[in-house]
């Protein structure tokens, strides 16, 4: 497994070498204005290195490798302290919906969109959940109907992550309006640049702006913009879902280790490290990690073979999100009245642990400990994601 | 090997396992119609599987610990009462460790299935009569594992020169063993009484005794580790097949989501304690001195998951999970006394934190 990937590896390692100052510190150690300029300056290197779409089709602008290769990105660009994914919109372009299209979109939308993704032209977000429509996601009520060529949209979306940084929105709406539930939705692409789009950033818990509401009134797109065909938008977002948990699931335990080693050191600068509280905390988060990384290595093997992850990756999603939560308590258990006022710059924070570099200030973890609550939540709640393991790997009833 | 022959050959040891614990249920030999000591016998004559308790050098490809830990997950499923853990897991590694020529009889006995070897532990009342001499030792051990049913004892005794271990068959002189009620009833334990008993020494010339006896109890954790991980499945499967017959309210009570998720919850830490368990299973065996970190972890997991997995499967029961003729109270018990072998939950993890704050973590 390994041996098939290593030169791909060295070239990676290479790369990185070549581009980043011998004693780079890590993104994290970055100002939040220096990281932004920096951002953008990465994506290009990724770019003309050829590490965007590294397992997507030659045709199509990738680079013709495998799910292996694009863990070993993914893996070297954390453990070097630089994103593998440089903006938030690359999370819903490259990871969800340009392996969406691959599997369900037309020759021609492949040839059109691929492409525009690994360029940064279109910056894309995703459009699924509704005020009512939130683990009873396909009770959604965004309606769209045919009028010439065009489709035009109504409705409301929400909770979609930086919609106000992107430009094209993959949304779900309610086509077939004889049709109840699952069967009468359709995947459409809708362009955000137009009159009958309006985006709302909503504030969060943390003080940021993460999401955002989106409303659709008489926004319209093209005919042909759908992915699959009429009423399969159900089927076309569940391959979606199952790519959003499958493919990083290899990587995420580099992420949380440098995250620990972080905490570890919290823990003993503060004199911590004699507490048997603290300490049996730290082998459970620990033991959590490592679950991570095999359970991850074993899902990719399975990926890779042709399999799936299928309903295994609940187990890796409740995992990983529980314990994102306890180890964020257990950073502020450990700063205690510290945590009681702010300190100290924040880091990158958003949905991935802070990366390599981040100062271990009083902020960060704070910033770390909320953004922790929304994991229990988005993507499929906790509550969920425990009917999935129960309904499909125990052949439990639905309920109903 | 590739990685699909590997997993296919383990898979028919699962398998063959498995189908022969099938026809010798726990109940059958607690309540005497099948005997503990056939069972024992035929799993080392018939299915030939002891010598996979043998360790073998670093990094071969021969099966060993790995293949011992399916071996183990199948015992615990089944719940089968015999000296397993003591004699696969502690006495033949200790045995085989010293690199002892002598104890080759001994060993092949055991690995014939006609030799149950007891360990006891290290901080144990027993002591070398003559602490530069040991012929003989005495002293009184409680609660030693299978002690009732062992043909040789191992005890760690101080010398001079630092640990090594004295073999002691059981029918020297000066040997007393007296069988102890077990709160479990799959297990056996024993107080051994040992005046001036003459005893073998073994490992006296080894440089490290003392970590001889590490990897031996860091192979019998994993061991362990892998006996909870099948006693845990064992629940999880229990209580959803009940969950499905069982109704209240016109209904199965597993489409209630109350219960669902008791079953999500002992099935996921299950199968993680499974991850763990294997991943320190393959580092025992490939990389026994960097193993200790991962092996701690496991054996607190595993243990956990047992005790969370038993506990709920009595819940998800209802009364009928309260009753003696129920199989539940067997896993319960079982998973009880397992959190009290080889270091508790707590000790596991306190072992675990003190490595990492010591050695730190690399991504």
């Amino acid at each position: 497994m390994t041996d098939e990937s290593a030169g791909f590896r060295d070239e990676v390692r290479g790369f990185l070498e070549h581009s980043l100052p011998s004693d780079w510190p890590g993104i994290g150690a970055l100002s939040p204005s220096e990281r932004d300029r920096f951002r953008g300056r990465w994506r290009q290197s990724m770019l003309e290195a050829g590490l965007l779409g590294v397992s997507w089709p030659r045709e199509y602008g990738g680079r013709g490798l495998g799910v292996l290769e694009q863990a070993v990105v993914q893996e070297e660009f954390l453990r070097a302290g630089v994103p593998h994914l440089p903006f938030l919109w690359d999370l819903s372009g490259l990871i969800l919906l340009g392996p969406t299209l691959l599997a369900w979109g037309t020759d021609e939308q492949k040839r059109h969109f691929l492409p525009r993704i690994l360029s940064g032209e279109d910056r894309w977000c995703q459009g699924y959940s509704e005020p009512e429509a939130g683990s009873d996601l396909f009770a959604l009520r965004t309606r769209a109907h045919l009028v010439g060529d065009d489709w035009v949209l109504n409705g409301q979306k929400i909770w979609t992550s930086h919609a106000d940084q992107a430009n094209w929105i993959f949304c779900l709406a309610r086509t077939e309006p004889d049709i109840a539930r699952a069967p009468g939705i359709s995947f459409l692409l809708v362009p955000m640049d137009q009159p009958g789009v309006d985006v709302r950033p909503i504030r969060t818990m943390t003080g940021e702006a993460e999401f955002c509401e989106v409303f659709f009134t008489d926004a319209r797109t093209r005919r042909e913009d759908i992915v699959g065909g009429r009423g399969e938008g159900a089927r076309v977002s569940l391959t979606l879902l199952e790519f959003e948990r499958s493919v990083s699931a290899s990587g995420k335990h580099i992420g949380y280790t440098i995250e620990f080693e972080r905490l570890l050191r919290l823990i003993k600068s503060s004199g911590q490290d004699g507490d048997p509280l603290i300490r049996q905390k730290i082998a459970r988060a620990y033991a959590q990690i490592q679950v991570m990384r095999f359970g991850g290595q074993a899902a990719l093997q399975q990926v890779t073979e042709g399999g799936s992850m299928g309903p295994q990756a609940s187990i890796l999603k409740l995992l990983e999100s529980e314990y994102h939560q306890f180890v964020t308590e257990l950073a502020m258990e450990t700063l205690g009245s510290r945590a009681l006022v702010k300190q100290g710059l924040p880091g990158p924070g958003g949905i991935q642990a802070d990366p390599l570099g981040t100062p271990n200030t009083v902020s960060a973890w704070q910033e770390q400990y909320l953004t922790a609550r929304a994991k229990t939540i988005y993507g499929g709640s906790a509550q969920i994601q425990r009917n999935t393991i129960a309904e499909r790997l125990l052949g439990m009833p639905r309920e109903r | 090997m590739a990685t699909t022959d590997l997993d296919e050959a383990r898979q028919e040891l699962r398998k063959l396992v498995r189908d022969f614990l099938a026809t010798v249920p726990v109940r059958d030999v607690l309540e005497g119609r099948i005997d503990s000591d056939v069972v024992w016998k035929r799993l080392a004559r018939e299915l030939q599987i002891f010598e996979l308790a043998i360790p073998s050098a670093p990094a071969d490809e021969a099966p060993g610990l790995p293949e011992l830990v399916i071996v183990f997950e199948e015992l615990g499923r089944a719940l089968t009462p015999g000296p397993y853990l003591s004699t696969l897991g502690l006495g033949l590694p200790a045995l085989c460790l010293t690199g002892e020529v002598s104890l080759r009889r001994v060993i092949d006995r055991v690995v014939a299935g006609d030799a149950v070897v007891a360990v006891i532990d290290r901080d144990h009342g027993i002591s070398a009569d003559d602490p530069h001499q040991a012929p003989t030792v005495s002293g009184v051990a409680e609660r030693v594992m299978d002690a009732p049913a062992a043909d040789f004892l191992i005890v760690p005794v101080r010398s001079a020169e630092g640990v090594s271990l004295a073999l002691i068959d059981v029918e020297s002189p000066g040997v007393r063993i007296t069988a102890e009620e077990p709160f479990d009833p799959t297990m056996r334990f024993g107080r051994v009484e040992l005046s001036e008993t003459p005893v073998t020494r073994v490992g006296d010339g080894h440089p490290d005794m003392s970590g001889v006896l590490e990897r031996v109890e860091t192979r019998a954790r994993v061991a362990l580790a892998g006996f909870h991980v099948g006693l845990a499945r064992a629940c999880v499967t229990s209580a959803s097949e009940y969950a499905l017959v069982r109704h209240q309210f016109d209904r199965p009570i597993g489409s209630f989501q109350s219960i669902k998720h008791l079953l999500a919850d002992i099935h996921r830490r299950t199968e993680a304690a499974a991850i763990l368990t294997h991943r320190a299973a393959w580092a025992a065996h490939h990389d026994p001195d960097a193993a200790a970190l991962v092996v701690h972890l496991a054996a607190a997991e595993a243990a956990d998951a047992a005790f969370e997995s038993a506990a709920s499967s009595i819940q998800i029961h209802g009364g009928i999970g309260f009753t003696w003729e129920h199989d539940a109270q067997l896993y319960f018990k079982r998973a009880t006394a397992g959190r009290m072998i080889l270091g508790t939950p707590d000790e596991h993890r306190e072992a675990a934190a003190d490595l990492l704050l010591r050695d730190g973590v690399e991504a």
